[in-house]
């Protein structure tokens, strides 16, 4: 036991001692997060636990990750299991109104067009030479949207949750820096000055009950493998239309996410031990990353432009860019633009249905991949 | 009774039925004499729950553990609920972290940020750790690792004392824990005649200007990320709890995690409950009627007792380097039962010269007594496991 | 058996790297708070 004293005694100096150089680096990289989440704002609420779990990560000799460290049966008790993406998305789910989107139903062609930066990335991946499942958790940056990120990753690449969860959550935050310049770079003058009007049609509380339902049902039968992620975030919406459940509601709102976001966030951080974070492939992960949201954005402006056609001039491609799932920051974004060029324009509400179609989007897309992969053998 | 109907009231102990007395005095002493009834009263219901025979809602193995089981064994009877909470909220320690992470969120560091040297109280207000540490053991009634764990009541702070005991000494943790929890409110009492004794009426009167300094918003973000990556490079067994609290002030400071901090607040509350318990599901009367605890509890006031007398004299001892001396009263804060011993010696200072307010003062050195009962939890991590 | 020399050496040893650590906390905040008030002073 003297051992041990002296152990305790020159405890002073271990902690230096057993520095591996990827430790220092990892927690000036945990203090960027929380400098970017702090002062810059970006995403806080995940990007300050998750600066926070890197750091407490990379300190030598805490073992907060081992076999009992307190920080491993967070993760494996809420990411192995997938429990806290999926709570998160329940809450979504509860906050999201699908009004907009149902009124106009032929704008969730954006959402859906809004998704192939992800597959685009995929086969980038792929033909950079990343191992299938790593390329899936890849091209699922793609999707804009945190919990189906975080599921697709912990599940089929979790070495990778890290990188892709720092990756997703600080592209969603620049948002609005990453589209504007790619909006304008594909639509012209005329264009972007059409008035698209303001929405009049209501949709009647049936059809808002329905939607949850009906599209978990076929969704479900479509592509099972995404049916976690899809029938939570239906369950969320439905608890919300329904009307007669609302302290589940309000708990699935604000409660349940902000302690699951806590802990999520902690976990995340706690993936990101030094020696599995920092190397090269991190990077290009990050690049890709930011590739696929540019695509994702340059898709949806590319079809809104085939739409308008389509529909004869009556349709803003700059609702297009609201295809991807960065809810609401995307359709703010595009009402922002479009009034820039026609003060009179009020693409908010379009904006609207197009970003909730593309949450909807995403999680089919993420689900659809999934269900090819499995039927490939790949996965 | 007549083999039809299965009761309880033959398995009754008299030991049972004192628990439940016991059981009693804390709800009581929780409910109506308000001394920390977030946590006695669940504790006290725990007793309740575990001394009344067959209910089996918790049970033990032979050396009086909680057994251990998976969730198939509570529907075969061969375990209760309350073992599960056990073994995955309290052994793994994912309870008193939390906690400590929503006591975080709770903490205001701006006296300690503007005095830094109330840190140093903090430290030498762990004394009486020590103290208890070393009588507990040379008594011979205490194993060494029992030891710390008596010692470590004396930090005054009780999630580092639930997670050092789980981890040095989990059979002493229903004693250890309810005495610690219910002695933070005989703090009051304890403290000022200690303090009277070992300070001087002139020291007492030492006039300390009413503001204190404001501290800014980069200090206030700094400085949990500071004290965190400083403590766990030097005392990396301490990471957890340092880590925790630092975690839960981060958030609160931020400005931009408000969400989050409230979700520290609530899981706070959840926690405490399921911590009560299970404490008090760890008093069956064969645990506790046992000498020792009657050592423990006379130990912890001892513990009390000195550990305001090392922030007394930490205090005493600075002072000889100051041009503008510090009121040493403010250092018999340094032991972290917050915010009661600052109000200790808000009283006293008050008592010596009317005119003092040495509230905020005192503050400083009471949340610094948190990051010291951390550490020393983590010395005695590192030196015992 | 009571080791006293354990004892004595864990509790020594014990109160005095605690005591060091706040110090040298409290020396690196005191320092970090120094230099932002300046900063703050000069603008």
């Amino acid at each position: 036991m003297s051992e041990a004293i002296w152990g305790g005694i020159q405890g002073l100096i271990s902690g230096f001692a057993n520095l591996h150089w990827s430790n220092p680096i990892m927690i000036g990289i945990g203090c960027l997060l929380l400098y970017l989440g702090i002062k810059k704002d970006f995403e806080p609420l995940l990007l300050v636990p998750i600066g926070f779990g890197a750091i407490l990560v990379n300190i030598p000799l805490a073992g907060l990750m081992e076999e009992e460290g307190f920080l491993r049966i967070i993760y494996d008790a809420g990411i192995m299991t997938e429990l806290f993406p999926l709570l998160i998305f329940v809450g979504i789910g509860a906050m999201t109104d699908f009004g907009p989107l149902l009124e106009n139903p032929k704008i969730f062609l954006l959402g859906a067009a809004g998704q192939f930066g992800i597959f685009l990335t995929l086969a980038l991946a792929l033909a950079l030479g990343f191992p299938q499942r790593d390329a899936v958790a890849i091209g699922i940056i793609g999707a804009c949207d945190g919990p189906t990120a975080i599921y697709v990753t912990s599940k089929y690449a979790p070495h990778l949750l890290g990188a892709v969860s720092v990756a997703a959550y600080s592209y969603m935050s620049l948002v609005p820096v990453i589209q504007p310049p790619i909006m304008r770079l594909l639509t012209n003058e005329e264009e972007r000055k059409i008035n698209m009007g303001v929405v009049r049609k209501s949709v009647s509380k049936t059809t808002k009950l329905l939607f949850p339902l009906v599209v978990t049902v076929i969704g479900g039968l479509i592509a099972p493998r995404g049916l976690p992620l899809l029938g939570t975030i239906m369950l969320g919406n439905l608890m919300k239309e329904c009307g007669v459940v609302g302290r589940l509601t309000k708990a699935a709102e604000n409660e349940i996410p902000n302690i699951v976001t806590l802990l999520l966030g902690i976990s995340i951080g706690a993936t990101m031990d030094g020696r599995i974070f920092l190397k090269p492939q991190t990077l290009i992960v990050l690049g890709l990353g930011f590739l696929a949201i540019c695509l994702d954005t340059a898709c949806g402006v590319l079809f809104g432009k085939v739409m308008k056609v389509l529909t004869g001039g009556k349709i803003n491609p700059l609702i297009g860019a609201a295809g991807i799932s960065a809810y609401p920051m995307s359709a703010r974004v595009v009402q922002r633009e479009g009034q820039k060029y026609n003060p009179k324009n009020y693409l908010l509400m379009h904006a609207m249905g197009a970003n909730t179609g593309g949450q909807v989007g995403s999680v089919m897309a993420a689900a659809v991949m999934l269900s090819v992969l499995k039927g490939m053998g790949v996965i | 009774m007549f083999g039809l109907y299965e009761s309880a009231l033959e398995q009754m102990t008299l030991g049972n039925l004192a628990m439940l007395l016991i059981g009693g005095v804390l709800i009581y002493l929780g409910i109506v004499k308000r001394m920390e009834p977030i946590l006695l009263v669940p504790i006290g219901f725990g007793i309740f729950m575990v001394n009344l025979p067959i209910a089996g809602i918790m049970t033990y193995t032979p050396d009086g553990l909680p057994a251990f089981g998976g969730l198939k064994d509570i529907a075969e009877g061969k375990i209760g609920i309350l073992n599960l909470l056990y073994y995955y909220g309290l052994e793994t320690e994912l309870i008193p972290l939390l906690i400590f992470l929503g006591v975080g969120t709770l903490m205001d560091f701006s006296p300690t940020i503007a005095r830094p040297i109330s840190l140093v109280f903090g430290a030498t207000a762990q004394l009486g750790v020590f103290v208890v540490f070393l009588i507990a053991y040379l008594s011979g009634m205490f194993s060494i690792n029992e030891s710390a764990c008596i010692g470590i009541i004396g930090g005054s702070d009780g999630p580092p004392t639930v997670y050092l005991t789980v981890a040095l000494a989990p059979s002493l943790l229903g004693p250890i824990t309810m005495v610690a929890y219910s002695y933070m409110a005989l703090v009051p009492i304890l403290q000022p005649p200690v303090i009277r004794l070992l300070t001087t009426e002139k020291e007492r009167k030492i006039m300390m200007k009413p503001q204190i300094r404001k501290v800014s918003k980069l200090e206030l973000i700094l400085f949990p990320i500071i004290v965190f990556i400083v403590a766990s490079l030097l005392d990396p067994k301490s990471a957890p709890l340092v880590g925790m609290l630092m975690f839960g002030n981060l958030l609160r400071v931020s400005g931009v995690t408000e969400r989050l901090a409230r979700a520290g607040g609530i899981l706070n509350d959840i926690l405490i409950l399921l911590l009560g318990i299970s404490v008090g599901s760890l008093m069956p009367a064969q645990v506790f009627f046992h000498p020792r605890t009657l050592l423990i509890i006379g130990l912890a006031v001892l513990a009390f007792i000195f550990s305001t007398a090392g922030g007394l004299l930490g205090a005493k001892f600075i002072n000889l380097f100051l041009k503008e001396k510090i009121n040493p009263i403010i250092g018999a804060a340094g032991v972290s039962a917050i915010p009661m011993a600052a109000r200790v010696a808000q009283i006293e200072g008050q008592r010596a010269n009317p005119k003092n307010y040495l509230l905020m003062h005192a503050l400083g050195p009471n949340m610094a007594g948190a990051i010291g009962t951390s550490l020393v939890a983590g010395i005695f991590m590192g030196m015992l496991r | 058996m009571v080791n006293w020399k354990l004892a004595f050496l864990i509790s020594g040893a014990g109160y005095g790297i605690n005591i060091l650590v706040l110090i040298i906390i409290s020396v690196i905040i005191w320092i970090v708070s120094f230099m932002i008030q300046k900063k703050e002073k000069a603008q």
